[in-house]
């Protein structure tokens, strides 16, 4: 599998979370997107079949089963720093992400194949419903960086414009109930350079801007490890050090005690 | 949203004159620049409430340029932030203003002070505190601190200032002449409520809690109490306080609405609380309501944000519970600010809670924190809020469903009205 997925669900869970904990919720800053489309565009297909070809090939991908990633994330214009476990699983399909803030505490979010929730010092343990749990659902795919075409209504390239300063391919990927994510793929490497995804929150609709750097081989597969995230005048970074495949614990995707006496 | 904390910080370094002079403040002019350019690309009112911002960068980068240390740049900085007529809007110094002017402001003298009129009055001593040591009673007028009359820090609060702007101001005139090192001595002169006047060396201390550091935030320390109290009729009430809005307190909070979950009511103290953490208020406020309603929405410059309530079904031990359904009571006043103003303001608005006491500070905007090029912190406001029937609390505070004064003779006397009459109205509840 590729660590990606998780890493990006991860992104916009950590973007909700911290952006709560600072006060000062999400917001949109669109990328750049005003440079001529290039005469021919490739098919959005080529486009992401280039990307997984780059980061390992689609057999590396499908090799694994779960995955474990540990790293930091800053918001530094703030000051806050912090620790950021990530893991992944398939059949079912799961995610867990745990932040750790001084000064804060410990905001965790996960999806455990059913049940999508968060905990957090400054809310409460909240159980996710209606449309922030279909996305949760909708985000938790293992596979999710192949851009498996029957998942979504139609993905198409949009145009080849700059993004965060590099040569893309903007490719808009619209899900079945109409919501629509755009991946921006860096037209001189093929690697996805980031993404612009909008997401229901208990606070609203929020856009997130993600950038994708730094790509490093982790077993077979390359990962981006600085992850930068910007919301509204706030931007974030994560960065990945480890990454373990296929070894995670049985039990780790159990929602924590307050979450099961909500589910009840 | 930590008004109190963010002033402490802020006013460290005040009205020291400069010991010595620099040729020039460290990075002024990207500071300055920054920290203009972070109002430009953040702040929710395009029109900048009316201040040409242009024009602001135009006139005082001069002056930013010219300034030679540290605290003359400050001076600038708010000087342009002041145009914008808003609150949350400040800088926290990481440096003296001047080589030599640092002020540890860590102690405190373990009483408070509010404005009655025009007389500065003791409105609580700290049983633990260098003032209680030293025999300071509530009631008691301070006349002077370190041997300048408080009439001459007051000056600038006149027979029109607001109220709710007054009573801010002469916290802010004091505060740097309350508070000093830990263990440090000051000399205030009070007039008691016998007609005495007395001088009293108090002892400062340091603040008691449990210091919390969030980013470039100055440390906050938390406290939170909860004590059951008797209504008129013989009823039982809890009375919840806290003094900032941080992480750290939701614990206690849960605990707290555990022991008083079958009391007839619930008073939450929020008199003095300036604030913090605003995301808190979905969390407290979902002890009490039941539903996922809003309590208000933030407009930042691209978005609108509700701070929608999380029920809070789930008990301190894991165990499944419901929300507490009898009456509550918040308790505010002048120095209510912030994220308190919009949770009784988010809690008043949905009819979930009935506020006593003296309107709030009116500085309900939230804000970021970012670090500048000198090392300050600067505090901005993104967003506005309005409660969920759309009332703005910026500039208008939080108005009590029941008025009830601050008196000197109350104080003297130890009665605490506004939770007398919190607890009264459980009573009417009860009936």
């Amino acid at each position: 599998m590729s660590l990606k997925l998780p890493l990006r669900r991860a992104a916009a869970a950590l973007a909700t979370a911290v952006l709560v904990a600072v006060t000062i919720p999400l917001g949109a800053q669109a990328p750049a997107d005003k440079a001529p489309a290039a005469d021919a565009l490739p098919p959005a297909r080529e486009i992401i079949d280039r990307h997984v070809k780059a980061i390992g090939g689609r057999e590396a991908v499908l090799a694994h089963v779960s995955t474990h990633a540990t790293g930091t994330f800053a918001v530094a214009a703030s000051g806050m720093a912090g620790t950021v476990e990530i893991y992944g699983a398939s059949k079912p399909d799961r995610t867990l992400l745990r932040i750790t803030i001084p000064g804060l505490g410990q905001i965790a979010s996960g999806f455990d194949g059913s049940h999508g929730w968060s905990t957090s010092p400054l809310t409460g343990p909240m159980l996710q419903e209606g449309k922030e749990l279909e996305q949760s659902k909708f985000d938790a795919d293992f596979y999710g960086e192949l851009r498996d075409p029957a998942r979504f209504a139609s993905i198409s390239t949009v145009e080849k414009a700059p993004f965060e300063g590099r040569p893309c391919y903007k490719v808009r990927l619209v899900r079945k109930d109409g919501t629509e994510d755009f991946d921006y793929y860096d037209a001189a490497t093929g690697l996805k350079a980031g993404s612009v995804n909008t997401r229901e929150t208990p606070m609203g609709t929020v856009t997130i801007t993600s950038t994708e750097t730094d790509y490093r081989k982790f077993g077979k597969l390359l990962m981006p490890t600085t992850i930068k995230q910007r919301t509204m005048a706030i931007e974030q970074t994560v960065t990945i050090s480890t990454v373990e495949y296929d070894n995670v614990p049985p039990g780790t995707f159990d929602p924590p005690a307050e979450i099961k006496a909500l589910i009840k | 949203m930590i008004r109190r904390a963010i002033l402490a910080a802020a006013l460290a370094c005040a009205g020291a004159p400069p010991l010595a002079v620099r040729a020039q403040a460290p990075q002024a002019v990207e500071t300055f620049d920054a920290t203009w350019q972070i109002v430009r690309d953040s702040l929710f009112d395009r029109t900048f409430n009316g201040a040409d911002w242009d024009q602001v960068r135009a006139e005082l980068r001069p002056r930013a340029e010219a300034a030679k240390t540290a605290g003359e740049l400050r001076e600038v900085l708010r000087d342009m932030l002041g145009r914008l007529g808003l609150s949350h809007f400040a800088v926290i110094p990481s440096s003296p203003d001047a080589p030599g002017a640092d002020a540890d402001l860590h102690g405190e003298p373990g009483f408070d002070v509010r404005l009655i009129g025009r007389d500065l009055v003791v409105s609580s001593v700290d049983p633990h505190g260098g003032a209680a040591a030293a025999g300071v009673r509530p009631g008691s007028i301070v006349q002077a601190i370190g041997g300048t009359p408080t009439s001459a820090m007051l000056a600038d609060i006149t027979d029109r200032t607001p109220e709710r702007v007054a009573q801010l101001a002469a916290w802010r005139a004091v505060l740097t002449r309350l508070r000093g090192p830990a263990d440090s001595k000051v000399e205030i002169a009070f007039a008691e409520p016998s007609g005495a006047t007395v001088t009293r060396t108090v002892t400062r201390r340091t603040e008691p809690g449990n210091p919390v550091t969030v980013g470039h935030l100055p440390t906050m320390y938390v406290r939170v109490q909860a004590d059951a109290a008797k209504t008129p009729a013989g009823g039982q009430a809890g009375v919840i306080g806290f003094n900032v809005w941080m992480s750290t307190v939701d614990a206690p909070f849960q605990r707290a609405i555990d022991r008083f979950r079958s009391s007839d009511g619930i008073v939450i103290d929020l008199r003095g609380n300036p604030g913090g953490l605003a995301a808190m208020i979905m969390g407290i406020a979902g002890h009490f309501v039941g539903e996922r309603v809003p309590l208000g929405t933030m407009k930042t410059r691209d978005t609108q944000l509700r701070f929608t309530v999380n029920p809070r079904i789930v008990n301190g031990s894991g165990q499944r519970v419901d929300v507490f359904h009898g009456p509550v009571a918040i308790l505010v006043d002048g120095l209510t600010g912030s994220a308190s103003e919009c949770f009784a303001g988010g809690m008043q608005s949905i009819g979930r809670a009935r506020v006593f006491g003296q309107t709030s500070m009116g500085q309900a905007l939230p804000a970021l924190f970012d670090r500048l090029p000198n090392g300050d912190v600067l505090i901005h406001a993104l967003g506005d809020f309005v409660t969920a029937t759309g009332t703005r609390l910026e500039g208008r505070g939080v108005i009590p469903d029941q008025p009830v004064p601050l008196t000197r003779e109350d104080l003297a006397a130890g009665r605490d009205r506004p939770l007398e009459a919190a607890l009264a109205w459980i009573d009417e509840h009860r009936k």
